[in-house]
């Protein structure tokens, strides 16, 4: 699973720490999503589809 | 400190990394059970607190050279050595206790953690039954080579522990995975069962 995180936090001038904020989880967890260690649960990644006002599939794609 | 309920809202305090930490814990029993996340950031990680996983590391530690202090105390002076015994596992339980508050992310919890605990869960759960299987078949295998009854009788003793640690770990597994199935494969809206 690939995203594009780190590019709609650059867009939207967040940190981290406000993405995490904002979604309700540790920095540690937005870290490893971005670092593609960790695909979060669906839930999670409409989350940050939200935050961002993107589709889901805008930010996380399916590289299997 | 950022306190989460089901809609996401937070509440962002100025308070020090200390009065954060109080206000979590003395927050703590009003949300048990409301389906509420409780999230602390790694800001408040300092001065004299600890992680998770350290105290984890130290208690088992504490665990450990408490009982070869026990075993041995026991060895060498038996029965009069009950009072040092009772000393000993009152001041690990102590210890232990108040390591336990200092831990700083002990209610940090996210679906990350809860992964990361599942996985250290399974995984100590698989070597934990691989040694105590281990320990039974050699036990067992003692057992069978002793060359006398009373030799025979002590490894037996030995080994029964053994034995019933396993049977009730996989008594406890088994439970917990019939609860789990049903819970998350119920078949009662399966409508391709009929």
């Amino acid at each position: 699973m690939k995203n594009q995180i780190k590019v709609f936090r650059a867009k939207f001038d967040l940190t981290q720490w406000d993405l995490a904020d904002d979604v309700g989880v540790t920095r540690q967890t937005i870290i490893a999503i971005e670092k593609n260690k960790y695909a979060p649960s669906l839930e999670l990644a409409f989350r940050i589809a939200r935050r961002f006002d993107a589709k889901i599939e805008d930010i996380f794609q399916y590289d299997g | 400190m950022l306190l989460m309920n089901d809609n996401y809202s937070s509440i962002q305090t100025g308070k020090s990394a200390d009065e954060q930490t109080q206000m979590l814990f003395d927050n703590t029993n009003t949300f048990n059970g409301c389906g509420i996340r409780i999230i602390i950031h790694s800001e408040l990680q300092g001065g004299d607190n600890m992680k998770k996983n350290n105290y984890y590391i130290i208690a088992s530690l504490i665990i450990l050279i408490a009982a070869i202090i026990i075993y041995g105390a026991v060895s060498v002076w038996g029965p009069s050595a009950m009072p040092l015994v009772a000393a000993l596992v009152i001041i690990s339980a102590i210890t232990i206790y108040v390591l336990r508050n200092r831990i700083d992310d002990a209610l940090v919890t996210d679906e990350l953690i809860s992964r990361i605990n599942e996985m250290a869960a399974t995984r100590s759960l698989q070597i934990t039954w691989l040694l105590l299987f281990a320990s039974v078949i050699a036990n067992l295998s003692l057992i069978l080579i002793a060359d006398n009854d009373l030799l025979r009788t002590r490894m037996l003793y030995l080994a029964m522990p053994f034995v019933i640690n396993l049977a009730i770990m996989l008594l406890i597994y088994a439970i917990f995975r019939i609860y789990y199935t049903k819970m998350y494969t119920g078949s009662e809206d399966d409508e391709e069962s009929d």
